[in-house]
This record gives C-alpha cells, sequence and structure tokens, in this order.
C-alpha cells in the first residue's frame, strides 16, 4: 500500500469507519513506515484535543450573569477590545510626544506667547547655540585666572 | 423552581416571549454546555466560548418573538450559534492574522493563548486542530463541528445547516479528507 492512500484514509481509519480489508491494510502499512506511523500519532492527539474541548465545567453563575444583563443590571463583561486599547495608547503617546516636542522647541527658542525673544536659565542650557563651544574652552588661557 | 412544565415547547417558546425568568433558566440550564461545546469547536478557547455562548443566550431571548415554531427549539438555539460563531471568527480572523502573523498562514490562536485545562503537551495540538479547522470551508467546519463536539446525528446537522442528509455527508467526508491535510501540512511545517 502507498503512503499517499494511506494519507487519504487516515482520519476514517482513526475513527474506525473504514471496511474491514482497507483497516487491515493500513494496520499493517503503519506497522512498516515509520513516517505514516508517525504522523497517525500525530493526527490521533489533534482529535484527541477535541474530547478534551468537550468537557464543560459547572458555572452556577452563567444563568444569573445573563438575567441580570437582560434587566440592565449586569456589568458589562466586555470594556473595549484590545485592539482599539492598543489605538487610543498609541494615540496617547502619539499626541503626548508631539505637545512635549511643541513644549520643549517653544522653551529652547526662547519665544513667548507675547512674541518677545527672552532667553530663560532653561532656554540657555537647551539650547547649544548659546553654549561655550569646546574650542573656546581650549582657547581659554588659564593663567588670566590666576 | 420547578421547571418541568417547559418541557413542552409551545409552553417554553409562549414563556419567553413573555419574559418568565423561569424559562429563560430552563433554557440556559437545557442548553448552555451544548452552545459553550460549539463556541469551543469553533473558537479552540473556552473564555471565548463562554463570552460567546452569554451572547447568543441574550439573542436567543431577545429574538424568540422571532420564532415560528418551523423547528424545534434546539435547532433554532444552534442555528443561532453557529451564526455567531462565525461571526465572531470572521471579526477576529484579521486581528489573530496580525497578531500572530505567520506568512501565508491563516493562524487562528497561539499555542499559549490556549486554555489552562489543556495538558501541556497537548497545546500544540490544539494549535494544530484549530489552525486546520479555521481553513476549512465554512460549511464543512460546521458540520465537522456539529458532528464531532456535540455528536448530533446526520439529520440533525442537516436540519440545523437547512441542506439535506447526502450533502451533510459529502461535507462531513470533504472536511475530514482537508482536515487531514491541513494537519499534515502543519506537521511537516511545524513539528517534524
Amino acid at each position: 500500500m502507498e503512503c499517499s492512500k494511506v494519507h487519504n484514509d487516515l482520519f476514517f481509519y482513526l475513527e474506525g469507519s473504514l471496511d474491514e480489508k482497507s483497516n487491515a491494510d493500513i494496520k499493517h502499512h503503519l506497522g512498516t513506515c515509520k513516517r505514516c506511523s508517525h504522523f497517525a500519532d500525530m493526527l490521533r492527539a489533534s482529535l484527541d484535543v477535541i474530547e478534551y474541548e468537550k468537557k464543560v465545567g459547572e458555572d452556577n453563575d452563567f444563568a444569573d450573569r445573563i438575567i441580570d444583563e437582560l434587566s440592565g443590571k449586569g456589568k458589562k463583561r466586555k470594556t473595549y477590545p484590545l485592539s482599539i486599547l492598543r489605538y487610543a495608547a498609541a494615540a496617547a503617546i502619539i499626541i503626548f510626544g508631539v505637545f512635549t516636542g511643541i513644549n520643549i522647541a517653544r522653551l529652547a527658542s526662547g519665544y513667548d506667547q507675547n512674541g518677545l525673544t527672552e532667553m530663560s536659565e532653561e532656554t540657555y542650557y537647551l539650547n547649544d547655540m548659546y553654549q561655550e563651544p569646546i574650542e573656546s574652552f581650549f582657547l581659554i588661557n588659564y593663567e588670566d585666572y590666576e | 423552581m420547578n421547571l418541568d412544565r417547559y418541557y413542552n415547547e409551545k409552553v417554553l417558546v409562549n414563556a419567553l416571549i413573555e419574559g418568565d425568568e423561569g424559562a429563560y433558566r430552563y433554557v440556559i440550564r437545557m442548553y448552555r454546555e451544548p452552545v459553550i461545546r460549539l463556541c469551543r469547536g469553533f473558537t479552540g478557547s473556552f473564555e471565548d466560548a463562554e463570552d460567546l455562548a452569554q451572547d447568543i443566550f441574550l439573542e436567543v431571548i431577545r429574538s424568540v418573538g422571532k420564532f415560528r415554531s418551523q423547528s424545534t427549539v434546539s435547532t433554532w438555539i444552534y442555528r443561532i450559534a453557529v451564526n455567531k460563531s462565525l461571526n465572531y471568527i470572521r471579526d477576529n480572523k484579521k486581528r489573530n492574522y496580525d497578531k500572530f502573523g505567520r506568512g501565508d498562514e491563516e493562524s487562528f490562536r497561539g499555542g499559549d493563548e490556549y486554555d489552562a485545562d489543556i495538558p501541556l503537551v497537548n497545546k500544540e495540538h490544539a494549535e494544530a486542530l484549530h489552525n486546520a479547522l479555521n481553513k476549512l470551508p465554512e460549511a464543512q467546519r460546521t458540520a465537522f463541528i456539529l458532528s464531532k463536539y456535540e455528536d448530533l446525528r446526520y439529520s440533525e446537522i442537516a436540519d440545523i445547516m437547512r441542506t439535506s442528509i447526502s450533502s451533510v455527508e459529502s461535507l462531513l467526508f470533504r472536511a475530514k479528507r482537508n482536515l487531514q491535510d491541513k494537519l499534515r501540512e502543519y506537521y511537516e511545517k511545524n513539528l517534524s
């Protein structure tokens, strides 16, 4: 028997719905072909998952939650889908970033609402144009300070 | 509270329409497990299935006035459950695809997202199963889940899906073939 034929009928073999001869042929093939046997094990394990998932535990509050919701007393079960929260968080971060950037730029340029330019202490440190270039540092004649 | 009087479907439906809380509790008690099982087949997650089941019962109770008694209450609830589950998957598919983006693979869930009650060794098989199920055409997937998760007969599946028994047989045959092909692809790609 060819592997492809086994692959076609493996599901039916595992659920026991094949005729006797096909069943025996596949059983024999699985005993000799490691690859098909491995796949049969995998397929069986996947189908076993259904049996786990069919088990539903008790939940004594389930009916109460529905009836509360019908009568308007129920808590809103779901807040917002994760995707909406994610977009809202991204928007908030962007808005915060933009406003922070504008404020820092305003501070650094020394620009105020009246159009006047005045240099605050922060302005001095934020705007490196006002700071002493490194070259001038080396040009300082320390003897002048002594 | 004695709920036995609701065994009669006509009494049950009238009581639901009238807003009888006992009738609500009866329907929920009778169908909670099948509905959650079905939803779990579609979603692969118990938590999602429970949320979805809650929405389904709200829909059942709110729309009971539209029930025309042309089918059984059970069939009608299953239809609502299937429709809601398919809509849920359509709505979530893209989100999960983005979340677990794996090239051209329509990954539905990731291993860590699976329920805690599934033994660790089965989590990768659960992922394999739901990835494969999620790639089946909706009719095949629905027939498969109604058959394997709910153990319904072909005639019951045919009623729910509004199709013939032979169509259900054909859908299930193709679903099983396709499922094993998808699982083989998955295992060759991920677990070999």
